[in-house]
């Protein structure tokens, strides 16, 4: 404002007088933003940046979450993780496999049902509503049904298969199934994702596909030609959270399986957590958290690189 | 753990006495009296948050005995807070580390040795010297596991023993099985012989009727050990000793027991991801002779009281002569109730008082668990004709409680424990044989021991 002249013309030519400082509800509004968010800010600083921040410190400490000793031990956790620590790379090997299997799986599953219940049917809102269900059944509650599925002798999933003749798979005790077993019962869920692809596809204008029908185009050359491209934004978002969510998959090996047999089912976090809180290590802890954070965010920002090649926002 | 010689003297200070139940009158009278009835002025009243995992029934029984402490200790106000088993490690972590615990915390035998050695939690030893309390009433098994570095941090509630010592049988699939109802097996080849019979197993291999529950994991592993006359560390408990020839010997007895009577390892996964949690398999018919600790007495009574069944001590290996029947008191099982350290010391004190309450005096200590059928650590309370009255087994568990020996444990118990699981679990899927697991483990763990005497030098 020090460049405004002490007075001024109005277009009628007028005189009057400029103020010589700026009223003092012009600078409070400056700042009213920030009011308004604080009570985010606040929430975000206390909950999220401050113990994200002292995460990353403590992972170069020796802290002990009983006694709070906390001694700087340098880089020591982390070569640990890498050299000393045999439940380490079983454990990333195990996260990477249900990374790699569910995430994938989900995306199809989510979006192929959406697709489906896209489609005029009768009581088409009474299916959304089934198959979103199983995404507000607490964790827990769907764990424990699921054990009764995988059940070897009697569960439900070993019975439909028995019926085409597949002999009793052991889901939950043995090595070579557990995982795949928790990627199943991950695909309980998807209706959350499901939702949002519903959301997306109805957003996609209709004129497309009517011009696509006077140009004889088939159901899947539209597909694949006009609802595919148009939902990558949704399917990008989806794959973003479905990453950051399946890194940190911890519920259902913690109720099930507790890590096994064999350690099968020992994921990242599983790791992470006994950690923490059985062996009161909260420094090593920390580093892991920081390095699993550090992964997550590598992986993110490839796949937010990689959008721009397979991303369409028009 | 050897007895230090600071609990010695406490010991023998006092001369053992008989204590006369107290309960009638006061669980009478208590659940009639509102929680928090503190008669004080709020100015001078302090108040105690007592955290616990008595839930269900218990609590009613609890705020009974709270109650009756307001009465007694006018200016204490005591919240019962039970809480929920779900992620209770985290739970109880959080709340000591944040600053604000709760003013007594019921605590595992394990969190009480880690949390002490941590300086996290503040020693009794001088509230039971001030207040004379005679530790020979408890089974010495049950006190010594509340002690570290000669310093008792708790006293026990409930027992840590009658834990691994006992087992309940079906007499009915005795009989049925051509076995005498009335000798349960005392030896790991009569237990054989009787899983043998008692088993039935479906035509594919899987296991119909469990003849003998069979437990892998590192707590179930350590109490046959103890019955093959091995032990876990040595005395001074810097050296792991579970890597012996019993050691050894122990693991091949288990591994051959489930591949001679369940065909594996795998199988018995199978038969047991078929019961949830709570679901008692003995009472329902597919496992015949199950190792359980005493609360098995309640479960009977309350899912099935005319079950017709029978109790013996866990079979030990005869084949060994210096192995004889024992049990293992504190090493995966075991209570207490811990103050936390840094309270104020008016508040620390009346902390103390409620922890001697529920852990010592007659009127809370016994009659809690006389309430709930199960012996108590102070061994006068289980002379009373109530338990004897009402079961009929009560003879095997003073046995089983007489017979306990106490294991010491170190604050990295965990981690230790789940080595030797882990380990037991390879064994058990046939991915390295006894020997190997046994010295993979006993590497392993002696890594840990020596890392943390390493930082006490």
């Amino acid at each position: 404002m020090s460049g405004l002249p002490v007075t001024d013309r109005t277009y009628s030519g007028a005189a009057i007088a400029a103020p010589t400082r700026t009223p003092l509800t012009w600078r409070i509004r400056k700042y009213l933003g920030f009011v308004f968010i604080s009570p985010w800010l606040i929430a975000f600083l206390a909950f999220d940046l401050i113990p994200t921040a002292s995460a990353f410190w403590y992972s170069f400490t020796d802290w002990n979450v009983i006694s709070g000793s906390s001694n700087w031990v340098g880089t020591a956790n982390y070569r640990e993780m890498i050299e000393g620590d045999r439940l380490f790379w079983p454990s990333v090997r195990n996260t990477l496999y249900y990374v790699g299997v569910s995430v994938p799986l989900g995306i199809v599953a989510g979006f192929f049902l959406a697709l489906l219940l896209n489609t005029k049917i009768r009581f088409q809102g009474a299916y959304r509503t089934l198959f979103y269900l199983p995404a507000v059944v607490p964790t827990v509650a769907a764990t424990l049904l699921w054990i009764w599925v995988f059940d070897t002798r009697n569960g439900l999933l070993n019975r439909a298969l028995g019926v085409v003749g597949v002999d009793p798979i052991r889901w939950l005790t043995s090595p070579d199934y557990s995982k795949q077993a928790l990627i199943i019962m991950s695909l309980w869920s998807i209706g959350g994702s499901m939702v949002i692809y519903l959301a997306g596809l109805q957003s996609i204008p209709e004129d497309l596909y009517e011009a696509a029908d006077v140009d004889g185009a088939s159901w899947l050359s539209k597909t694949f030609r006009i609802t595919i491209p148009l939902m990558t934004p949704t399917i990008f978002f989806n794959l973003l959270l479905g990453i950051i969510g399946s890194f940190q998959v911890f519920n259902a090996a913690f109720i099930m399986t507790g890590g096994g047999p064999v350690n099968s089912t020992r994921f990242y976090m599983l790791h992470l957590y006994e950690t923490a809180f059985q062996d009161s290590r909260m420094g090593y802890a920390c580093a892991m958290a920081v390095a699993l954070f550090m992964v997550v965010l590598a992986v993110t920002l490839f796949v937010n690189w990689s959008s721009k090649r397979w991303v369409f926002y028009s | 753990m050897t007895i230090s010689e600071h609990h010695k003297r406490l010991l023998d200070r006092h001369t053992s006495r008989r204590r006369i139940l107290k309960t009638g009158a006061a669980l009478g009278i208590a659940p009639m009296l509102p929680v928090g009835a503190a008669t004080t002025r709020a100015q001078e009243q302090i108040t105690i948050d007592y955290w616990n995992w008595w839930d269900v029934y218990r609590v009613e029984l609890m705020d009974g005995i709270i109650a009756q402490f307001q009465i007694d200790n006018p200016g204490i106000v005591v919240n019962n807070v039970p809480q929920t088993w779900d992620r209770r490690d985290e739970v109880v972590t959080t709340a000591l580390s944040g600053g604000e615990p709760p003013e007594v915390i019921m605590a595992s035998r394990q969190e009480i040795v880690r949390f002490a050695d941590a300086g996290a939690v503040a020693p009794i030893s001088k509230y039971v010297e001030a207040d004379a309390i005679d530790l020979t009433r408890y089974y010495d098994s049950e006190i010594a596991s509340m002690w570290w570095k000669d310093q008792i941090y708790s006293l026990p509630m409930p027992t840590a023993g009658g834990e691994t010592g006992l087992t309940f049988y079906s007499k009915d699939q005795f009989t049925a099985a051509g076995l005498d109802p009335e000798t349960p097996p005392t030896t790991w080849a009569e237990l054989d012989t009787a899983a043998a019979a008692l088993t039935k197993r479906t035509e594919d291999g899987a296991i119909d009727v469990m003849g003998a529950s069979l437990d892998f994991s590192a707590g179930g592993y350590l109490a046959n050990l103890y019955v093959n006359a091995g032990t876990l560390y040595s005395e001074d408990l810097r050296t792991v000793a579970f890597n012996s020839e019993q050691g050894v010997q122990t693991l091949q007895w288990m591994l051959d027991f489930a591949e001679n009577h369940y065909g594996g390892y795998q199988n018995m996964l199978d038969f047991d991801l078929q019961f949830t949690e709570g679901q008692q398999p003995l009472l329902m018919g597919p496992v015949a002779h199950q190792y359980q600790n005493v609360s098995m007495f309640f479960h009977i009574e309350q899912n099935d009281p005319g079950f017709n069944y029978g109790v013996g001590y866990r079979p030990y290996n005869s084949d060994n002569p210096n192995a004889k029947f024992q049990g293992v008191a504190g090493l995966t099982f075991g209570w207490g109730y811990i103050i936390p350290s840094g309270l104020d010391p008016a508040v620390e004190e009346a902390a103390w008082k409620f922890v001697k309450r529920i852990t010592y005096e007659d009127v809370g200590a016994c009659s809690f668990m006389q309430s709930q059928l199960r012996p108590s650590p102070l061994q006068d309370c289980n002379s009373s004709t109530v338990f004897s009255e009402s079961n009929p087994h009560w003879d095997k568990v003073l046995g089983a409680l007489e017979s306990d020996v106490p294991v010491g444990i170190v604050p990295p118990q965990s981690q230790v424990f789940s080595v030797l699981t882990e380990y037991l679990e390879l064994a058990a899927f046939g991915e390295v044989d006894a020997q190997g697991a046994i010295d993979e483990a006993a590497a392993e763990s002696q890594a840990m021991l020596d890392e943390y005497w390493g930082t006490q030098a």
